[in-house]
């Protein structure tokens, strides 16, 4: 059985095994807890649509009920379950998170379960829209990840210094997904091996983010492995092995946020290089500046990226035989079929935090994709369209 | 979901609107200086310790700062919390809202326990070894409690 397994039933038994715990105790604390986002949005342009919103006022695919339940099992062991039911269809609802919690020095804490990737800053928490300003986080930075759950371990060591304080955190683990690639076709993925480390420094108003993960990381194509084999006994070995749906994924990220009563900016900027075929590399960033006025806060905020996939390699000789031809024509095909999600986008938004635990907000964003490439949009029109819309949202946030 | 999109619009409009003519209010009543000057006070059983604004904000904010100490604050209502926010922690109580969201659901730190009055904290404090919280500077401390932080007027 392999470690991350032993984990997560680790965590589950806990959370089976309670009513015999606690029996004997004097009061178990037993805390529940959950957050709800409702969205609506429509897109300015009848040729496309964007993350589900089309040219009609829709639901999208950002509204969702998530639920918590924290039990504190001893002074030093707590167990947590968030159970997240959605609007999206390229998500299952179901147990997002469930691990044991071991705090057993102020300055440590361990988590040993399924829990979210901590890849950027709000990456865990990113289906708590009470927790950051905008109604859709960058996209550029915080959506298309392959993967964003896993099963392992997560440790967190802070210290502390009259001016500043820091925190090490280092977590490893894997995961198997099946992955919508559409609504109709879906494919198995495997992250395995996984080890993340983020170093977080604050100090004054500031704060500072850097961190790397590494995993190893496979998708499960038969058509495409099937391709792989005739072309390594075609002895078209560099053609093969361009094919590759395994290998390394590093994703690197700085970020900063400086907030004051005023008014706060945010940064981040994120990096993807691996040699997996599906895995473009991928340079990302956004700006976010805001400014607070009573219960109103106002963002301005840019986001843009940059993705290259990798480039078919020129190996198949052409015109010495019509299967031959065949064949590099569908191996070209591969290449030129790989949507490519470059993006700017400039939005302006306003949060009304209307009491404590409640918050609307209302935000505008232009799109600008490049012409030819997919650019995050479904496109419906290709003659028509020209890779500029605008995403007008409104949403409720509330945590309870 | 189809909804007449003029009308959404024009509300839209409207709740804009009402945001920006918010600009010209403010919310803080204007109380007496001494009333709102702040001071950090712990039970420490008679143990040294004094804290930096820096370490202060981190504790408030459920950092580590090096001892092991329980922070019990007033809830968000309370002025005397408003005026922490402000020159302590240096945010909004929404973003401070936000930030605790955050938190607690990605199991990283707990927001401290909050108590309705000034009497319920002092009381919780003096019976709790380790317990940290601020008050209002005019308030008499009982002698088991120990001023760790005291906020400079002019700030």
């Amino acid at each position: 059985m392999k470690l991350s397994r032993i984990l997560f039933l680790s965590a589950l038994s806990g959370f089976s095994g309670l009513s015999a715990t606690y029996s004997y105790a004097d009061t178990p604390e037993f805390r529940f807890s959950g957050f709800s986002r409702v969205v609506l949005g429509t897109l300015d342009d009848k040729n496309a649509s964007y993350e589900g919103y089309d040219n009609n006022i829709s639901a999208g695919e950002g509204s969702l009920l998530g639920l918590q339940l924290d039990v504190d099992l001893s002074e030093t062991f707590s167990l947590t379950s968030q159970l997240l039911a959605h609007s999206s269809e390229n998500r299952n609802s179901g147990v997002e998170w469930l691990y044991l919690s071991y705090h057993p020095i102020p300055e440590l804490n361990v988590k040993l379960g399924r829990q979210r990737a901590p890849f950027h800053l709000y990456s865990d928490t990113l289906d708590v829209g009470y927790a950051y300003p905008w109604i859709n986080p960058p996209q550029q930075v915080y959506s298309g990840y392959l993967f964003d759950q896993f099963d392992g371990i997560d440790l967190t060591y802070e210290i502390s210094a009259e001016d500043f304080n820091a925190e090490f955190e280092a977590y490893w683990g894997e995961f198997k997904d099946e992955l919508s690639v559409s609504s109709v076709q879906k494919i198995d993925t495997e992250v395995t091996n996984m080890l993340g480390l983020v170093l977080t420094v604050k100090s004054q108003n500031f704060t500072f983010r850097a961190s790397t993960v590494n995993t190893d990381f496979s998708v499960e194509i038969p058509e495409m492995k099937a391709l792989a084999d005739i072309l390594y006994q075609l002895n078209y070995t560099l053609s093969a092995d361009s094919l590759k749906t395994q290998g390394k994924v590093q994703i690197n990220q700085l970020g900063m946020t400086y907030d004051n009563i005023d008014y706060f900016v945010k940064s981040e900027i994120t990096q993807v290089t691996s040699p997996v075929i599906f895995v473009p590399d991928i340079i990302s960033y956004y700006v976010s500046a805001g400014k607070t006025v009573d219960s109103f806060t106002y963002h301005f905020t840019y986001g843009r990226n940059n993705a290259d996939f990798a480039e078919p390699v020129v190996e198949i000789r052409a015109g010495l035989d019509p299967q031959i031809d065949a064949l590099s024509a569908g191996y070209q095909t591969i290449f030129d079929t790989f949507p490519n999600d470059v993006l700017t986008s400039y939005a302006l938004g306003v949060r009304w935090d209307l009491k404590v635990g409640m918050a609307l907000k209302a935000e505008v964003t232009h799109l600008r994709g490049v012409k030819g490439e997919r650019s995050y949009f479904n496109i419906q029109d290709l003659e028509k369209f020209d890779y500029k819309a605008n995403l007008i949202q409104v949403a409720w946030e509330w945590v309870f | 979901m189809k909804m007449h999109i003029p009308s959404i619009k024009t509300s839209l409009l409207v709740w804009l609107f009402s945001a920006f003519s918010a600009f010209s209010t403010n919310a803080i009543t204007q109380v007496n200086d001494e009333e709102l000057r702040i001071v950090v006070v712990a039970n420490l059983q008679q143990q040294e310790l004094e804290l930096s604004k820096q370490q202060v904000k981190s504790l408030f904010m459920g950092s580590f700062v090096g001892h092991e100490l329980k922070v019990v604050t007033l809830p968000p209502s309370s002025l005397v919390r408003v005026n922490f926010n402000t020159k302590v922690i240096g945010m909004t109580e929404d973003r401070i809202q936000s930030f605790w969201a955050q938190m607690r659901f990605s199991g990283r730190k707990t927001q401290p326990k909050e108590l309705n009055d000034i009497d319920a904290l002092l009381e919780y404090v003096e019976n709790t070894p380790g317990a940290v919280t601020y008050l209002p500077s005019t308030v008499r401390l009982p002698d088991s409690l120990q001023v760790i932080y005291t906020l400079p007027n002019s700030n």
